[in-house]
């Protein structure tokens, strides 16, 4: 890189990229499952990005951009641990039948009261415990706030898929809180007070 | 199967209202309906919660100073 590049793209590392580090240690921390592995993947990042800028339109989306090389490096990381030789794609490290989905009914007993005194390691605990695809949508739209064509774009797949894996992924994730609630003993709150309302009428 | 069928249509457009995906067609006819049906009002403010619960229990960890030095670092080592 000659200097002029350079001072040009350590501003826009510092000034674009940069920012952006607690969002990607966050989404990298819920796909490695812990810290170090999460500080490697984010260093990675950075330093792909930085080998990249001139790839990068400044002023555009970063955020999405660095995202879907930490997606990638994530992918090259699991392939090298996994010893796999042959080359995979995202989709296949779990791979799922999207055309089920429409098929399986939502969950609808979301009550939300129930999760009111759960402590945030349940819900990371929770996404945790969803297959990587859905685990990776839900942290993209829910956490991140990324449009449906963002998500498409960081994990290559149509924006159909991301909907419908969207969909599927919010149900899971509310059918393992729920359970987790009720196993471990959490009231529903909501059901007390109408019974409540219920005894006062009759009295 | 029909039920289950309709039931699921309209919770995916609940999901994609409020994800901002819907048109401002459907947005119009979802919130027309919800003005009628209490139980769509429900569904909505009940998904709605949901999200914020999940956004704001989520672990999020802290990035280390250390973390953050050593980038730059490898970045001016590159540099140089």
């Amino acid at each position: 890189m000659d200097k002029n590049k350079e001072s040009t793209g350590d501003e826009v590392f510092e000034q674009e990229l940069l920012p952006h580090i607690d969002a990607l240690n966050t989404f990298a921390y819920h796909l490695a499952y812990n810290k170090e592995d999460a500080a490697d993947l984010v260093q990675e990042t950075y330093m792909k990005a930085y080998r990249f800028i001139d790839k990068y339109d400044q002023g555009t989306n970063a955020k999405a951009w660095l995202f879907k090389i930490l997606k990638n490096a994530y992918i090259n990381q699991y392939r090298k641990k996994s010893k796999r030789p042959t080359k995979v794609d995202f989709e296949e490290i779990i791979s799922y039948q999207d055309s089920e989905d429409a098929l399986k009914p939502a969950f609808t007993d979301l009550r939300t009261e129930l999760f009111s005194n759960m402590m945030g390691d349940e819900v990371t605990i929770a996404i945790n415990s969803l297959p990587i695809d859905f685990r990776t949508v839900i942290l993209l739209c829910d956490i991140e706030g990324f449009t449906y064509e963002e998500i498409a774009k960081i994990i290559d797949v149509p924006i159909g898929t991301v909907r419908s894996r969207l969909f599927r992924a919010r149900n899971m994730l509310k059918e393992k809180l729920h359970k987790y609630a009720l196993e471990h003993g959490y009231e529903d709150k909501r059901g007390a007070k109408q019974e409540n309302n219920l005894t006062d009428e009759s009295e | 199967m029909k039920d289950r069928e309709q039931q699921n249509d309209i919770r995916q457009k609940v999901n994609m209202y409020l994800d901002r995906e819907l048109s401002p067609k459907d947005e119009n006819e979802l919130l027309s309906k919800a003005d009628t049906d209490p139980n769509l009002g429900r569904q909505i403010n009940d998904e709605k919660e949901f999200r914020n619960y999940i956004k704001t229990a989520i672990n999020r960890p802290s990035v280390s100073p250390d973390l953050i030095k050593s980038i730059r670092d490898n970045i001016k080592r590159r540099g140089d």
